[in-house]
């Protein structure tokens, strides 16, 4: 089974994200709190990690060179309200899956919860 | 149409500047409430669960409406000449409600428990069950109400009427709207699904209120499913399953989060039309939401563009009685026999209309753009329309008078004119002042048809309405050739 964690410090997030994760057969961690998740990515591996870009202490950005760090497989998707297609192209280029803007149909973003536990599973560094 | 006066600078038609100008604005002004209602409707379409959103977005939905409010205040001032500061007054305090009432609903956010609550059950039995369970639809729906139920279907198309007792059963029908007799069946159902409408229609908006899990945009649920078949329908993932799939119904809907019930109110803040009463003519302080202000704001905007034109009209010796139309402020040689005017003088012939009738109609057009603006009943009647090659720059929106003046005191035209634009997929507000309808996004081959359905009602004089509007309605749209489409 998958391991996903999400991050967001805005709780509808995790609270839609973590049922409808579950339901696929994944394994999922919610975390508020992205200095706590920050932690946590060094205790323990994930295969995949969603998060929001911007948050309060640590943003997504640090979050996702703290997991490459920690398990070169894992795949990052990074959720923001403010994406444009330059920022888009920055992340993909420090090593995210995938950026997805908010809001985001709920199925889309399971599907490429999927997509990057596949990816991971597949064990591409 | 006969008669058509082309009207200072001649071939040209340029019209005089300030006209023209005017003109430009008063476009503004319609591509203003245009995005309006499309934020109304996205934040609609939001509200019906299948979306995750963030205070982000009502932040941005707030003051996206703010500003196309604000713009609409200003258009107003440009064509009345200064003449509705007023309005700016009324557009400042209710951008500060709106925006006080957001503030409200955040720091009620921030002081709930902001936990993530524990899932009742999951792991790899639930996905196990949901993966064995037979599956009708996965994500070809749009969720419109969240929620998961299960139940034998009734099937609200059954030749004969339904077969079964809709209390506590899955409905399916292949549409329904406010006005269809079965939504009274919607009472103590356990889900609705249907092959159209829309998570941002009122049916949707009436499933929400009751809690009851609803997909929309099916295509084929009710030629797929037949009554008596148990289903279960997930409306939190977009799923119907054929059978009880108990593990998916021990999980329950969830009580909805904060901020959906925040996006509510601030939708309702924002987009809800309140006309008031027909007595008494509208103020902007009088006006309880941004929509009321830019809907006032256009309809004194065009009242103003149609006293400006005919004004100037009457200056100029050629615009003489018996011209069916006077052209003004065309932006280029294009004439009234090519696009979207071409198509309402196409339903105003069909109408009836073969002349003036005493009644002078002002028309600015171009290649692919039209604004008809004609006196009607005591009051104005106006067509505007882009039938461009790019089809999110097109739309369609009319305004009518809705009575035939003191012979109509019921208001027939109205009631029936308002169906008529229904039927025909346009987004209709009916306030007892006038009947407005909005078309968007389509191409030029969709509103062309559409279009003379609408030059129709412009030309309609009325008949044998049977007291009945729908009827009515649908013999109007027969007539015009609409119900062959």
């Amino acid at each position: 089974m998958a391991r996903v964690m999400v991050v967001d410090d805005e709780p509808i997030v995790g609270s839609r994200l973590r049922p409808i994760l579950e339901r696929a057969g994944l394994e999922v961690e919610v975390f508020l709190d992205a200095v706590a998740a920050h932690a946590r990515l060094g205790e323990c591996r994930f295969d995949v990690l969603v998060t929001d870009l911007r948050m309060p202490g640590v943003d997504g950005l640090q979050l996702l060179e703290r997991a490459l760090e920690h398990n070169a497989r894992v795949r990052v998707l990074l959720i923001t309200a403010f994406a444009t297609p330059e920022l888009k192209r920055g992340v993909l280029a420090r090593g995210a899956f995938e950026c997805i803007a908010k809001p985001f149909r709920i199925g889309d973003l399971r599907d490429a919860v999927l997509r990057a536990a596949e990816a991971s599973a597949a064990g591409e560094e | 149409m006969t008669g058509i006066l082309g009207w200072l600078g001649g071939r040209e038609r340029s019209g005089p500047p300030v006209v023209a100008l005017r003109v430009t604005r008063f476009r503004q002004l319609l591509t203003g409430y245009a995005r309006l209602l499309d934020l109304a409707r996205d934040a609609a379409v939001k509200q019906g669960g299948e979306y995750v959103f963030d205070r982000q977005f009502v932040r941005t939905l707030v003051e996206a409406a703010i500003d196309i409010a604000e713009s609409a205040v200003f258009d107003l001032n440009v064509i009345t000449r200064e003449a509705s500061l007023s309005y700016y007054e009324a557009c400042e305090k209710l951008a500060a409600e709106a925006r006080l009432a957001l503030r409200a609903g955040l720091e009620s956010l921030d002081a709930e428990d902001a936990a993530i609550p524990p899932s009742p059950q999951g792991g790899t039995d639930l996905a196990q069950a949901i993966a064995a369970a037979p599956l009708l639809y996965r994500q070809a729906g749009q969720v419109a109400s969240r929620g998961i139920a299960s139940a034998p279907v009734v099937n609200l198309e059954d030749a004969g009427g339904p077969v079964g007792d809709p209390r506590g059963a899955v409905l399916v029908a292949a549409g329904l709207d406010l006005d269809s007799p079965a939504l009274a069946l919607l009472d103590g159902a356990a889900a609705l699904l249907l092959d159209g409408n829309s998570p941002a229609d009122g049916v949707a908006s009436l499933a929400r209120q009751r809690r009851i899990p609803c997909i929309v945009r099916l295509r084929d649920a009710s030629r797929r499913i037949r009554s008596g078949t148990v289903v279960t329908v997930d409306a939190e993932d977009s799923a119907v399953y054929a059978g009880r799939v108990e593990e998916l119904l021990a999980l329950g809907g969830g009580e909805e989060e904060a901020e959906y019930r925040l996006l509510r109110a601030v939708r309702r803040g924002l987009f809800e039309l309140t006309p008031g009463s027909n007595r008494t003519a509208p103020v902007p302080s009088a006006c309880r939401t941004l929509r009321d202000l830019v809907h006032l704001a256009h309809l004194v905007a065009g009242d103003a563009l149609f006293g400006l034109v005919r004004a100037e009209a009457a200056k100029e010796r050629r615009a003489r009685a018996g011209a069916d139309v006077v052209v003004f402020a065309a932006d280029s040689g294009a004439g009234t026999d090519e696009g979207p005017l071409a198509s309402v003088f196409v339903g105003m012939r069909a109408g009836g209309v073969s002349g003036a009738g005493g009644v002078t109609r002002y028309a600015a057009v171009d290649r692919d753009r039209c604004i008809l603006l004609a006196a009607a009943h005591g009051g104005i009647d106006v067509v505007a329309a882009a039938t461009t090659d790019l089809p999110s720059a097109n739309f369609l929106y009319c305004r009518l008078v809705p009575s035939f003046g003191a012979t109509d005191v019921d208001g027939w035209r109205g009631r029936i004119g308002a169906e008529v634009l229904r039927r025909i997929g346009l987004e209709v507000a009916a306030t007892p002042r006038e009947v407005s309808a909005w078309g968007r996004g389509m191409d030029a081959e969709e509103l062309g048809p559409r279009l003379e359905v609408v030059g129709r009602l412009v030309a309609w004089r009325g008949g044998d309405t049977k007291g009945d509007p729908v009827g009515a309605a649908r013999d109007l749209l027969r007539e015009s050739g609409w119900s062959r489409r």
